[in-house]
């Protein structure tokens, strides 16, 4: 769940790999004490989405030599289609509730309750969100 | 085509390590096991020091067993070769406490603190600013202390701030360094941390005790922030607050600081534990708890701009009373407000159009699209035990 939730963030598999293996190892390290499993759960999601968000900054301002981006992207090939390249160009704010929402199966009380936001600004932003993933995918075609 | 299907479709395309589950899970082991390697490897650097520190007093005739002198925080820094630091525990910028606590057998010093960059060897980004603290510790009775009376890994001397959760403000979400060492049967503690100035407007704690990270069993928070050692907590522990310059303060920094961490939520009652937490489970279907839509229908009404504003000014209320409870964050209170106030502009330039749906109940939800989709086709409003929830029926998208 918390890899695939990363990958909406994160091109690579390796970095979505170290969002979710350092959200347990701050799990680990801080041993934080939950209400109840909801209550961790929620917690897991949220740190994943802001480490997935901070590793891709980093690789933002990071300026490969051309030679060993192409190399990273010869290591770590990924298949990816319209419509995931699509999810991972919509802003953070829209594409984590695209992905709780499509894929987890979540509602928008649910999404509302694991990202502490009101429940009308997630209903605000999913159907944000398709309108922008409908717009890109008609520019694609 | 977007719908449930398509799009898992796409994600269940992603691939990753085979072995990723028997990595992290190795690398969780192995981080348990360094926390206790810590302080073995710690004990072999302070029992080179230790030696030569004895020669020396045992030739000016001083005796070893019960400490006459304490090392200065200065000193302290000298022991571990950073010189730097050592100066700045002597310049203006240090804060010469001095203060003691008597707990069980023990009496805990403050000794000093002292704030800035670039000042050990240790630091990997010297422009990043650090506070560095030394505490003391020694026995009542006089006699040498032993190291292994108060290993690194079963006490914790750490930070606190009043106003945030214990388990968002501490050594482990600073990022800290301890490293303590015995020299005269005294035993000394570096505490090596993120800047705290920036919390200076809060009241900052400096808290020695027996356990690892705070929880509820080992601190209580009062409902003004200020926090204490749970009354039945009956381990060592000394709390001293810190005097830090409040023109350093950085609200904003604190503020994001504390957000970034997810852990500023506290409860002071003890509950036991739920059976499943703490297990988790990788790869397809992560945990089981499945969550399903239910489904009703509500009276929908279209909002002109200034209807909308009016329901913004509601709105915002209604959140900033939850900021004030604390079931609301500021951050999220300011994005709420911010996308509202964007969703009012674009009703202004007909780029939107605005819904309020009215369940059976009279609960209500407001929904902003793009103009003419904001109802779309395939979007039912329902009406759960809850409220109301927008279901897209994906078979007709």
């Amino acid at each position: 769940m918390l890899l695939k939730l990363a990958s909406t963030r994160l091109t690579a598999a390796a970095d979505a790999e170290d969002a979710v293996q350092e959200t347990f190892l701050r799990l680990v390290s801080c041993r934080p004490s939950f209400r109840d499993a909801e209550h961790e759960k929620a917690w897991l999601i949220r740190t994943t989405l802001h480490r997935a968000s901070d590793i891709r900054r980093q690789a933002g301002r990071a300026a490969l030599p051309i030679e060993e981006a192409a190399l990273e992207n010869e290591a770590a090939p990924q298949t990816e289609s319209d419509l995931l390249s699509a999810v991972r160009a919509l802003p953070e704010n829209y594409s984590a509730v695209i992905h709780l929402h499509y894929y987890e199966g979540y509602s928008i009380k649910e999404i509302a309750k694991l990202l502490r936001l009101p429940a009308a600004t997630v209903g605000t932003r999913l159907s944000r969100g398709r309108d922008r993933l409908r717009q890109m995918l008609k520019e694609e075609a | 085509m977007l719908n449930k299907k398509t799009y898992r479709e796409a994600i269940d395309q992603l691939s990753f390590s085979a072995d990723f589950e028997e990595r992290t899970m190795q690398l969780l082991r192995q981080r348990t096991r360094e926390a206790e390697k810590e302080n073995t490897t710690m004990k072999f650097h302070s029992l080179r020091k230790l030696a030569i520190t004895a020669a020396v007093v045992a030739a000016l005739a001083l005796s070893v067993s019960a400490a006459l002198y304490f090392l200065s925080p200065a000193d302290v820094a000298d022991h571990y070769d950073q010189p730097l630091l050592a100066e700045a525990f002597q310049s203006e910028k240090a804060i010469l406490l001095d203060e003691t606590v008597q707990t069980g057998d023990y009496d805990v010093t403050l000794a000093g603190l002292v704030s800035g960059a670039g000042l050990t060897s240790w630091e990997a980004n010297v422009d990043t600013s650090h506070t560095y603290a030394v505490l003391m510790v020694r026995r009542t009775d006089g006699q040498s202390i032993d190291k292994e009376e108060l290993g690194i890994t079963e006490y914790t001397a750490t930070p606190l701030v009043g106003g945030y959760s214990p388990q968002a403000v501490n050594n482990w979400t600073l990022g800290a360094f301890a490293t303590n060492f015995v020299q005269d049967g005294v035993l000394y503690y570096l505490l090596d941390t993120a800047d705290l100035s920036i919390f200076a407007n809060h009241t900052v704690y400096f808290a020695f005790y027996e356990g690892s990270a705070p929880n509820n069993a080992i601190f209580q928070v009062a409902e003004d922030g200020s926090i204490a050692f749970a009354e039945d907590f009956d381990g060592v522990q000394a709390l001293f607050v810190l005097p830090l310059d409040k023109s350093l303060a950085d609200d904003a920094a604190a503020d994001a600081f504390v957000e970034s961490t997810e852990l500023n939520f506290w409860s002071n009652e003890r509950t036991e534990p739920e059976d499943n937490v703490g297990s988790y489970t990788f790869g397809e279907g992560g945990d089981s708890a499945s969550y399903s839509f239910s489904t009703a229908s509500g009276e929908w009404k279209q909002l002109t701009p200034e209807e909308y504003e009016a329901y913004i000014a509601e709105e915002t209320e209604r959140l900033r009373a939850q900021v004030e409870d604390g079931v609301l964050s500021q951050a999220s209170f300011a994005i709420t407000v911010g996308e509202m106030e964007e969703n009012l502009a674009g009703l202004k330039a007909g780029s939107l159009i605005a819904a309020m749906v009215t369940a059976e109940d009279g609960s209500q939800t407001v929904f902003v699209g793009t103009n003419p989709d904001v109802i779309p086709a395939d979007v039912q409003y329902q009406e759960t035990k809850d409220g109301i929830s927008m279901v897209i029926d994906d078979a007709k998208d």
